[in-house]
């Protein structure tokens, strides 16, 4: 019995290893599960304190992706345009992007929310704590003032009790910071991983 | 109708289209027009009658009352309300609170006005003050927040003192601020002022028709048999036995004023003039200010009464949830429960439910031979379309196999009746093969089991081959080869029997005729829609024996029906009609 070539078609068979490493710059206080995927050529960079969850997408293949301090990225979040676009995709301080989001945005204003499974567009300006609630869409190119909401089918109010209240505002970044505190306790970091 | 072919509605013999069974199919005549049927005669349903669909019902929305025998439709059965109840915490309300307080709950359940969802109990965060002392405790404060919109009360500037009792303080900060928008308003504009609020409006409306009420002498209750009901006779017996004083003597002498509206606003009415008054003027700058979606929509300003008179998105109060109520259905002619659900409002079994699933024999239609070797698994199954979707060919035979399934633990002896052709206008030739048959009972899923399945005559026990193969295959080796022959049964289950229905779809357009139609004669053979569905009537009847035993009634009542003693059999019978949708024809 002959031996066969089994080297080449083995290489063919095996999934193709990510040509680039990604350049990041990752705070030494932030957190970034094992699980979390970092592509891309353009530069990464991840803020104090900020958690990415297992399972996070962060894509610096069109432009760089910045993620504030305090800021979270759940499971299975896509952050990061996809091929073929080039915007870098800035996110503020205290940010949280649910589990399964997709933010395309320019930019997102400090202090907001992107509940789950949402969808923000290309090119799209949200301004500081803003609000989208879950399953929603903002479409490509739109800029939300501050203090937006929205919900229920694509309507849009202003949060009155955020935007008079610093109290209230101020709530919500004390509220930020247990979570992450939580999380860095639940979490183990990898960061070394993306250094 | 809408539902996918094949279907079976059954129709409630309460409707006089249902109500008299056929005389004789024998003597049915094909000759009867479209226009000129007329059901008390010809009494055979017409399930292309325009009144048909308000007999027919699927099987799951039909109820059976056990006392009467007979099959209840929604027209046949009265609801009663058994508790209400709050959906948001579940707590039951008491009949009367519900009549005195109204139908929304009155315990910190409210939804947002801004997007419907549930409002929750917050604590207004504290202002973190360099200068508080340790000892100084913090005030208390709370709101209403909505955990999908993010509205607050707060964004109408209302804060709340302790957690609980929300409506109590809700009710206070609404009369405050009512009470302080009008006391805004000096007398001389209160006589221009052309609206009132709505809360006062409400109160002076009840007293004004409580008084009118008692003073017109309104006939209370003409049902009632008291002998003091009408004014006449009251003042009558009054006069005979002596009055009670000079005043009282009079007003009884006098005639009643009748009953008249409210006229001004010390009544309640308030009527808009033509003028425009500065409270107009004020508002109508604002709506100049702001925006469309600062204004509220009617839904919202429908949602609550507070909300009636609110214009503006900021002036929107919370919304009190509504309660829900548990409703219990009775039949109509003999007042028993025929569904029942349990007063408790968290268990969602019934105490009562008599389903006509279970009491009446349920018939089911398919194909005999499907047209395209479909998969057995129906998660297989590409395409929603199947045999019975495509369209049927006028004057081609088809043969359909009915399936007659039994619920109640006799043997029953089914007779089925169809008219030779279909009614209405397009007519078709329907046969039975095999009209009257028994029906063997439902029992356990153990008889089944442990008892080999003597009843089922498809596979023969001779030791050959071909029955070693049947047995594991599970089904009989001449299936595909079987003709269906008259009087026999095609197949038998435990507790189901199928007979084979031969149907020759009749044509859409009718035969051209000789003479020349006049208009109206062409105006009646024009279709309309949905007479080209295939929808066969058929008569079902069904006969059991059972046993009395002497639960089943009150010791010592009489009832006509069951004239044995306990223990005795008694025969029982249920008919009614029923229309197995089979398809469309085609054009």
């Amino acid at each position: 019995m002959t031996s066969k070539p089994v080297t080449s078609k083995r290489l063919l068979s095996a999934p193709a290893a990510p040509a680039v490493k990604t350049p990041c710059h990752i705070h030494p206080s932030a957190i970034v599960a094992d699980k979390a995927q970092i592509t891309g050529a353009h530069a990464v960079e991840i803020g104090e304190n900020a958690v990415i969850h297992p399972y996070a997408k962060i894509r610096a293949e069109g432009g760089k992706v910045v993620i504030g301090n305090n800021s979270m990225v759940y499971e299975r979040a896509v952050v990061g345009v996809a091929e073929g676009g080039e915007q870098d995709v800035v996110i503020g301080e205290g940010v949280n992007i649910d589990t399964g989001a997709v933010i395309e945005a320019k930019n997102i204003g400090d202090g907001s929310t992107i509940e789950v499974n949402a969808i923000i567009g290309k090119g799209t300006v949200l301004g500081r704590y803003c609000k989208v609630a879950s399953l929603e869409r903002v479409e490509a190119g739109e800029e939300l003032e501050d203090f937006m909401v929205v919900y229920s089918d694509g309507q849009r109010r202003i949060d009155k009790t955020m935007k008079d209240h610093p109290d209230i505002r101020e709530a919500k970044r004390v509220g930020q910071e247990k979570s992450i505190e939580l999380m860095r306790k639940m979490l183990p970091n990898a960061a070394a991983k993306w250094m | 109708m809408a539902a996918a072919f094949p279907y079976t509605h059954y129709a409630c013999p309460c409707s006089d289209l249902t109500s008299n069974p056929p005389a004789s199919l024998s003597k049915r005549t094909s000759t009867s027009q479209a226009a000129n049927i007329d059901t008390t005669e010809d009494r055979t349903f017409n399930p292309h009658d325009r009144r048909a669909n308000y007999a027919l019902y699927p099987l799951d929305h039909l109820l059976f009352c056990d006392e009467c025998d007979s099959i209840r439709c929604p027209k046949c059965w009265t609801e009663e309300i058994i508790n209400w109840y709050c959906p948001t915490c579940l707590f039951e309300v008491p009949s009367s609170a519900v009549k005195s307080d109204g139908n929304r709950c009155s315990r910190n359940c409210y939804s947002c006005p801004e997007c419907t969802a549930p409002l929750s109990v917050t604590a207004v965060p504290q202002q973190a003050s360099d200068y508080l002392k340790p000892t100084e405790t913090a005030i208390e404060a709370y709101m209403l927040q909505c955990g999908y919109c993010d509205w607050s009360t707060r964004d109408i500037d209302m804060i709340f003192n302790k957690p609980t009792k929300i409506t109590e303080q809700l009710v206070k900060l609404r009369k405050a601020r009512t009470s302080a928008s009008s006391g805004k308003d000096s007398p001389e504009k209160a006589a221009k002022h052309d609206s009132i609020s709505h809360d006062t409006a409400f109160a002076s409306l009840t007293t004004f028709y409580k008084g009118q009420l008692s003073e017109s002498g309104d006939p209370q209750n003409p049902f009632s048999n008291t002998p003091y009901s009408s004014p006449a006779n009251l003042a009558r017996i009054m006069n005979i036995y002596g009055g009670l004083s000079a005043t009282a003597l009079k007003k009884s002498r006098e005639k009643p004023q009748p009953m008249r509206e409210a006229r001004d606003q010390s009544e309640g009415f308030s009527a808009y003039g033509f003028e425009e008054t500065d409270h107009e003027e004020a508002i109508t700058s604002k709506l100049r200010a702001l925006s469309w979606e600062d204004t509220t929509t009617a839904e919202q300003r429908l949602s609550t009464p507070p909300n009636n008179d609110s214009r503006f998105a900021d002036q929107l109060w919370p919304v009190a949830t509504q309660l829900r109520t548990r409703k219990g259905k009775r039949c109509k002619t003999c007042r028993q429960f025929v569904s029942r659900p349990d007063s408790k409002v968290t268990h969602i079994r019934y105490k009562i439910r008599l389903l006509a699933m279970n009491n009446v024999p349920r018939l089911f239609m398919r194909p005999l031979h499907s047209p395209n070797p479909a998969p057995p698994n129906p998660a297989f199954r590409l395409r929603e379309d199947d045999p019975m979707q495509a369209e049927l060919q006028a004057h081609v035979a088809q043969q359909y196999v009915l399936t007659i399934r039994n619920p109640i633990f006799e043997t029953i002896k089914v007779t089925l009746a169809t008219p030779g052709t279909t009614p209405g206008k397009v007519a078709s030739r329907i046969t039975i093969l095999c009209p009257s048959f028994p029906v063997g009972p439902a029992g356990d899923v153990w008889d089944e089991a442990l008892s080999s399945s003597t009843a089922s005559n498809s596979v023969s026990n001779d030791g050959s081959r071909k029955a070693a193969m049947a047995s594991l295959t599970g089904k009989a080796p001449e299936d595909a080869d079987r003709q269906p022959e008259a009087g026999k049964i095609w197949d038998r289950t435990r507790n189901s029997t199928s007979v084979i229905v031969e149907i020759v779809p009749g044509s859409l357009r009718p035969p051209p005729s000789i003479v020349p139609k006049t208009e109206d004669e062409l105006a009646a053979e024009e279709l309309d829609e949905d007479d080209d569905v295939l929808e066969v009537p058929v008569y079902v009847r069904a006969e059991w024996e059972t046993v009395i035993d002497a639960d089943s009634f009150a010791p010592g009542e009489k009832d006509s029906k069951h004239h044995g003693r306990h223990g005795e059999k008694v025969s029982k019978e249920l008919a009614y009609w029923c229309v197995l949708g089979v398809g469309r024809i085609a054009a």
